[in-house]
């Protein structure tokens, strides 16, 4: 039954996951070619770059939407689309959750979105301005806007509960997570949620140059948070879907796994510039407090952190005092990674990518690594796990995620053994 | 100029390229409705907006909804080009 105050005794767990990322398809290849250290940041291939000032981004090289979806699906879908029912199908599988066989309206889709889809509206907006309005096709009405993936998904699997999209650029995909475990602690038993972007094209990349914070430097290893030669980071396309069920529920079912539980959640917002960063980290430390505070745990239980990892130097330096301030002494030794190094910062799909790392961090003992930052910042002081991944058992892990514009998100996900 | 005519042929194409049914799934009775070959109304209108990009006149709405079948199509689009229309 959905009731209209939430139930904080509900809990919410993650027992699937589905990625689709520069460096893997699919959550295996994923993995393990993040624990390898192997980066999929590459001199974009989709359209020529010579014109652009950055020229490096994380593509999915030889993603096929129909190994995953009809064509019919496809025509009237965006990448971005395609992408996020690719990892829904992976996620469900991955759980041994089928939708037929449960409620309709006992399932959601929340899922989270920064641009909508791109590449579809690029080539209508073409047509529309070469040729004319009559040549803009039917689809665009349903492809483009911020909610199509989550409406492909709730269609396709027949979940009518509870469904939305959330839009805070980068920390989307934590609030998303956020909204889901509202959702459940309302009576909903499963949350498809998590997120993707498709922002690698020659408009898309156009309005990301406008942000000032890409790195034009000519090297796909430009993307170095925390390090001496911050200058900025690459983007990349691709994240991660979750499935998010109420343990009661997934009990209930006999789910195989449960990754982790969304134990704690905290959000600000700086509320001082549109681009300009915050005179100090208050803000952003508040969302970490936050987060520990729902979470009841202090910061010596802090086993990992997946940070946010701006990597340009002002916005590096934010974040290390930000952990400095909510985790106080624990700040200098708790073991800090930004697995995005590999596949560049993927905006909506970037948290659940990241959230994804901690969980198979948790399950498997072991760090996927930050790479190209081997020469820390001045200051930093943060014990980053640096070029290699490293074995360290993990019950609890904080995911930090900023989003242009002043957001502020933090999570802590934890794990019985 | 445009086309003379409009087959079954000429629609299963458009039914294959812009609304990514397969070969197969169009049928060769020309009686089948749209609707029983998975077409919701959105996709309708692609055919409609098809038909109209290929030919160049406009197919008024309530035209686009009473073309219920695949024959009823066909023959909509036959009238439109006939000398009869174009004069």
């Amino acid at each position: 039954m959905i009731t209209s105050l939430p139930d904080p005794r509900r809990r919410a767990v993650i027992t699937g996951i589905g990625v689709v990322a520069p460096n893997g398809i699919g959550t295996v290849a994923w993995w393990d070619a993040s624990c390898r250290g192997q980066s999929g940041i590459r001199r974009i291939e989709r359209f020529d770059p010579s014109r652009y000032a950055t020229r490096y981004a994380g593509e999915v090289a030889g993603f096929e939407p129909t190994d995953h979806i009809e064509r019919r699906i496809v025509v009237q879908t965006d990448r971005w689309t395609w992408m996020g029912l690719a990892a829904t199908q992976m996620a469900l599988d991955d759980a041994a959750f089928r939708p037929a066989e449960h409620d309709p309206y006992s399932m959601g889709v929340m899922t989270a979105s920064s641009s909508g889809g791109n590449e579809f509206g690029q080539v209508e907006i073409e047509r529309l301005w070469s040729r004319g309005p009559q040549f803009v096709g039917a689809y665009q009405s349903i492809a483009w806007f911020y909610a199509a993936t989550t409406g492909q998904i709730s269609i396709r699997h027949g979940m009518k509960g509870p469904s939305g999209v959330v839009a805070a650029e980068g920390a989307g995909g934590l609030e998303v997570l956020a909204q889901a475990r509202r959702a459940l602690r309302r009576g909903v038993d499963t949350i498809v949620s998590g997120g993707l972007e498709a922002p690698i094209g020659p408009y898309a990349l156009t309005c990301q140059m406008g942000n000032g914070r890409l790195s034009t430097v000519a090297d796909p290893a430009a993307y170095r948070p925390f390090d001496e030669r911050a200058s900025g980071y690459l983007p990349g396309e691709g994240g991660a879907i979750l499935l998010v069920e109420s343990l009661d529920a997934a009990q209930r079912r006999g789910a195989g796994s449960v990754y982790a539980e969304i134990r704690g959640y905290g959000a600000t917002h700086d509320g001082h510039h549109p681009t300009a960063a915050p005179p100090d980290a208050t803000q952003l430390a508040r969302a970490i407090s936050l987060a520990l505070r729902d979470a009841r745990i202090g910061p010596d239980e802090v086993d990992l952190v997946v940070a946010d990892g701006a990597g340009s130097a002002e916005w590096d330096a934010l974040e290390a005092q930000a952990l400095a301030g909510a985790l106080g002494e624990r700040a200098l030794t708790v073991p800090v990674t930004v697995p995005k190094t590999m596949t560049g910062r993927l905006y909506a799909g970037g948290a659940p990518l990241d959230v994804a790392a901690a969980v198979l961090a948790m399950r498997d003992g072991r760090v996927p690594p930050t790479v190209n930052a081997e020469r820390p910042a001045d200051g930093c002081g943060l014990d980053l796990v640096r070029g290699e991944s490293r074995e360290l058992p993990v019950r609890t892990a904080l995911v930090v995620a900023r989003g242009y514009g002043g957001f502020n998100s933090a999570l802590v996900l934890h794990r019985d053994i | 100029m445009p086309d003379a005519s409009f087959t079954h042929d000429d629609l299963r194409l458009i039914l294959v390229e812009r609304v990514g049914l397969d070969d197969v799934d169009v049928p060769d009775d020309p009686d089948v409705a749209f609707a029983d070959i998975g077409l919701d109304s959105l996709a309708v209108v692609e055919v409609q907006l098809a038909v109209q990009q290929r030919f160049g006149f406009t197919v008024p709405d309530e035209d686009a909804q009473s073309m219920l079948t695949l024959r009823q199509a066909v023959d909509y689009v036959n009238r439109r080009l006939s000398p009869a229309e174009v004069a």
